[in-house]
């Protein structure tokens, strides 16, 4: 008699199979059987299953990586104006805006409804102007040249008011550059469910800058691509999507067939990503590259990237949005992830790593090591717990792996980071924006960069 | 060997290997069970007796117990461990595979932090096993759709109306998919049977307006807005399997958050259970006792709710929503003067609380004190810039101290920080008829018109005035 035996490899335990060979025992099969039985116990009772098993068993949900204390490591430096009361920002982004070859910080501040340039004059020396105010509640400021006479504009993302609100009191409007780093306003729709992001891309291929629109809204909202009729700063509006929700609109030609496309998070309860794949000419072709059934998921931000240097655009995406229900706060779900873009607008969801109140996912190599890392911020964290994080990085190990690391525990409530090569060595610099519309208030920050603590390193 | 003696032997034998079968299999499964026992996760902070009562299935679970094993999975998934209820769940799927308890479960973990495609293997594992529970196919309907897979998700929403013609979740989901169609005919009869289902529910209305808006008809859009205003958007379907896992919850935290999602919204006395249950488990913290005061007075119950409140202010003094809401609801349960006593008590120990300054605003606006009740507003528009209630509030503290001037300047700062704050834009398009600005009362009655918050008959006086006025319709 044979016995066989597999190993169940994650219990250590024998089972054993009895196979019959021919000719052990010919002539009683029945006691084969009993015998096998007996034997079968006996292996049973000594085969030493009484230890309990390590659970080294993996689960379908990614098992959390340990975080590592890594808060030594950046350096929060103020920049812009001093402040005394709970500064909104909203938005920071980095653009060389003056094109004086020094790269510079644009901000929202949507409590003071202003739209803030941090001149840089030296390396990590700002000058904080207004270059617009009273356009109620901007949430995004783009730097784009939409008029084509070589200075930039900005496309300005006006909600009406922050917090939730039905009515119809979005707008869309471009800031001009008249060369001289005076900013008109141009309104180009208003009265529509509130705006929260607006990209620019040659969308139809006539050669004029058309936009992308993602109106959160509330009960209703929209994404729209409005086609630049290229006169008297005329668009047309074209809706794609008429959900609740939309937080950001991406441009790039994520299909690569050679045509812009659009991908927006939509969140509320609908809690999708979409990607508007571009035949050509604007014909685009809505498609649901990612959802969740978890209608309290709390999509946050999303920003493209390639982690896997692949030349093909990933997007980075975060769920943190803490503001249902109850009192502000994080949930269990909440974390960082990325959608590999697999090619011919296919999309692959992979989690980075779990960050309670996730915002604004940022792609750089913050170690230098050639791989590129995400960090994002948070503006939901139990800020009543000391190792709450607001800042973390997720290091990726070149095989998009990533180690989770804390960067800070305050400044609380960051809502919104960006980085930029703001001393042109070719490393990206982290901005960040404090925005406190809930407490505690105990640890306030307005417009932050985070040097490195050890410049040589 | 005699006869008797083989017989003899054979029965030991047989006996022998059905215990040792028996042996075998316990051992097995045992060992088996005990492999999908997670290691104990941290539990600081954690009530004591749960702590025991789970350590105590644990062992169990240990020696082989599935019903334990299962119990331990369900625990951990109720109160937010759900790494641990993976791997437990992972396990009763192998070791109790008839019930689709088990992959539902896991599933619902799995959905919940992205993984979808996971999760509809589990949720089809789940109707292999039982294709009566409906919630499971509305969610693989609803996550097929999610997954861009449009013509399953089609044939799964259909099953669920054929199930159940009333399944207004289903019908939102076919809606959804004939809108990505532009089939607005079918997603409008979709929309209507569902508000006709549930009226009390906002998603379809607010979907319905984006149909009426494409196909060009903004009259009924308006109507369809109107009709879904303060409707909450969304409703969990009902989901026995899964609901019951709340009353396993030992967190806090959880039961507050759960107590305040739309599930127990419309059931007010389920969710002041909860918030019962989370007081008993965190006696001391001020802000449960906040959302119970408030859920109670919401619940006509203001004696409960006031001792709710005044425990949330003793435990945090500092706390200013505490203050605010208890102020509020003396207020509204008609005790004036108690209120004002804590409306003073509060702002000593939360002097830059922007709610108790509005209350105290509209107390002394009461008493006729207009010059203390615009301090007290201008204090709370320095906290509170942002906010259109504190100009609203000053501007008919203006008009009530015939400051109409300044009234009026402050309503049109309400309107800047609030574009659609329906009180200013009438506010003001009354006095630009009044002072005889007919550009400004014309735009101001057209931006009215379209604030659907404005009642009808407010913009039926307005016109009759700009007529009366001017002589021509607005």
């Amino acid at each position: 008699m044979k016995e066989v035996y597999s190993t169940d490899a994650a219990s250590g335990c024998h089972k054993s199979e009895s196979s019959k060979k021919t000719g052990t025992i010919r002539r009683n099969p029945a006691a084969t059987l009993l015998l096998g039985l007996t034997l079968s116990a006996l292996i049973a009772i000594t085969s030493g299953c009484d230890a309990k098993p390590k659970p080294t068993r993996a689960t379908r949900l990614s098992a959390p990586e340990q975080v590592q204390e890594s808060t030594h490591l950046l350096r929060p430096v103020e920049v812009g104006a001093s402040f005394t009361n709970h500064p909104w920002i909203a938005h920071v982004n980095v653009a060389d805006l003056d094109l004086d070859g020094r790269p510079d910080i644009i901000a929202c501040e949507s409590r003071e409804n202003k739209v803030l340039w941090l001149k840089q004059t030296d390396q990590h020396q700002f000058e904080e102007i207004v270059i617009h105010e009273g356009t109620p509640a901007p949430v995004h400021a783009e730097a784009y040249d939409m008029d084509g006479d070589g200075d930039l504009d900005i496309l300005l993302s006006s909600m009406g008011q922050v917090f939730p609100n039905n009515d119809k009191i979005g707008s869309v409007v471009i800031l001009e550059n008249d060369g001289f780093m005076n900013f008109r306003p141009h309104v180009i729709a208003e009265k529509i469910a509130r705006v929260c992001d607006i990209r620019a891309g040659d969308f139809d291929e006539d050669g004029l800058p058309d936009l992308a629109v993602a109106q959160f809204g509330y009960d209703q909202g929209e994404l729209r691509w409005m086609r630049n009729l290229g006169h008297d700063w005329q668009f047309e509006s074209i809706i794609l999507l008429s959900l609740s929700g939309p937080v950001n609109v991406l441009v790039a030609d994520f299909t690569g067939n050679g045509h812009l496309d659009i991908a927006s998070n939509v969140s509320q309860q609908w809690e999708e990503v979409y990607l508007f794949a571009n035949e050509g000419g604007g014909r685009f072709v809505p498609k649901v590259i990612f959802g969740s059934t978890n209608e309290d998921y709390g999509s946050s931000g999303i920003s493209t990237a390639d982690l896997n240097r692949d030349g093909r655009i990933d997007i980075l995406f975060t769920n943190g949005d803490g503001f249902d229900y109850a009192e502000p706060g994080p949930r269990p779900w909440h974390g960082v992830q990325w959608l590999e873009n697999m090619g011919g607008g296919f999309f692959r969801h992979h989690w980075i790593g779990d960050m309670p109140g996730a915002y604004s996912p940022v792609e750089i190599d913050l170690d230098r090591d050639g791989f590129r890392d995400v960090i994002a911020v948070s503006g939901f964290n139990d800020w009543s717990k000391p190792k709450a994080a607001s800042l973390m990085w997720f290091r990726n190990d070149g095989n998009q792996r990533f180690e989770p690391h804390v960067l800070a525990h305050h400044p609380t409530h960051l809502m919104c980071a960006a980085a930029g090569d703001l001393t042109g060595e070719g490393f990206l610099t982290l901005v960040t924006g404090g925005f406190h519309a809930y407490p505690p208030y105990n640890h306030r920050s307005r417009l932050l960069i985070w040097e490195r603590a050890d410049p040589g390193k | 060997m005699s006869r008797k003696s083989r017989i003899a032997s054979g029965i030991i034998l047989v006996v022998a290997a059905c215990i040792g079968l028996w042996l075998f299999l316990y051992r097995g499964s045992s060992s088996l069970a005990a492999s999908y026992i997670p290691a104990t996760p941290d539990m600081t902070g954690w009530a004591a007796p749960w702590i025991t009562q789970m350590k105590a299935i644990e062992s169990a679970a240990e020696k082989g117990s599935i019903r334990d094993l299962g119990d331990l999975g369900l625990n951990y998934h109720a109160n937010g461990f759900f790494q641990e209820a993976s791997l437990v769940y992972e396990g009763m799927m192998r070791l109790d595979p008839s019930d689709p308890l088990w992959p539902y479960l896991y599933s619902d973990i799995l959905s919940g932090f992205g993984k979808l495609e996971d999760a509809i293997e589990l949720l089809t594992t789940t109707l292999g096993l039982d294709p009566t529970y409906p919630t499971a196919r509305l969610r693989l309907a609803e996550g097929l759709q999610k997954l861009n897979r449009t013509d399953e998700a089609e044939a799964g929403f259909r099953k669920c109306l054929e199930d159940n013609p009333k399944d207004f979740h289903a019908m939102i989901g076919l809606a959804r998919i004939h809108i990505d169609r532009k089939d607005w005919d079918s997603a409008e009869q979709m929309l209507r049977q569902a508000t006709l289902i549930r009226p009390s529910l906002g998603a379809p209305f607010a979907l319905l307006e984006s149909v009426y808006t494409q196909s060009g008809k903004p009259g009924e859009a308006a109507n369809a807005r109107i009709a879904g205003t303060g409707k909450p958007a969304h409703e969990d379907p009902p989901d026995p399997w899964k609901d019951h896992l709340i009353d396993r919850c030992q967190d806090p935290y959880r039961l507050r958050v759960a107590a305040a999602t739309p599930r127990y919204e419309n059931d007010s006395l389920a969710a002041i259970a909860l918030l019962e249950r989370a007081i008993s488990l965190a006696p001391q913290d001020a802000s449960i006792h906040r959302q119970l005061g408030m859920l109670l007075f919401r619940n006509t119950q203001p004696q409960a709710a006031l001792s709710h409140l005044r425990k949330s202010v003793k435990l945090d003094p500092v706390d200013p929503d505490g203050w605010a809401y208890l102020v509020h609801v003396l207020t509204e349960s008609g005790q004036s003067i108690e209120a004002e006593n804590q409306t003073v008590i509060g702002l000593s120990h939360c002097p830059e609380a922007p709610g108790l300054h509005l209350e105290r605003a509209r107390q002394r606006i009461a008493s006729g004190d207009y010059t203390s009740a615009i301090r007290s507003l201008q204090t709370l528009i320095r906290l509170r810039p942002e906010e259109s209630v504190g100009y609203v509030e000053l501007a008919r503290a203006c008009f009530a101290s015939d400051r109409i001037d300044d009234g009026i300047a402050q309503m049109k700062k309400a309107l800047e920080v609030e574009p659609g704050h329906p009180v200013a834009i009438t506010t003001l398009a009354l006095h630009a008829i009044e002072s005889g600005d007919q550009a400004a009362a014309r735009r101001l009655l057209l931006d009215a018109k379209a604030q659907l918050r404005v009642p009808p008959s407010d913009i039926q006086e307005l016109t009759t005035a700009f007529s009366n006025q001017f002589g021509s319709q607005p």
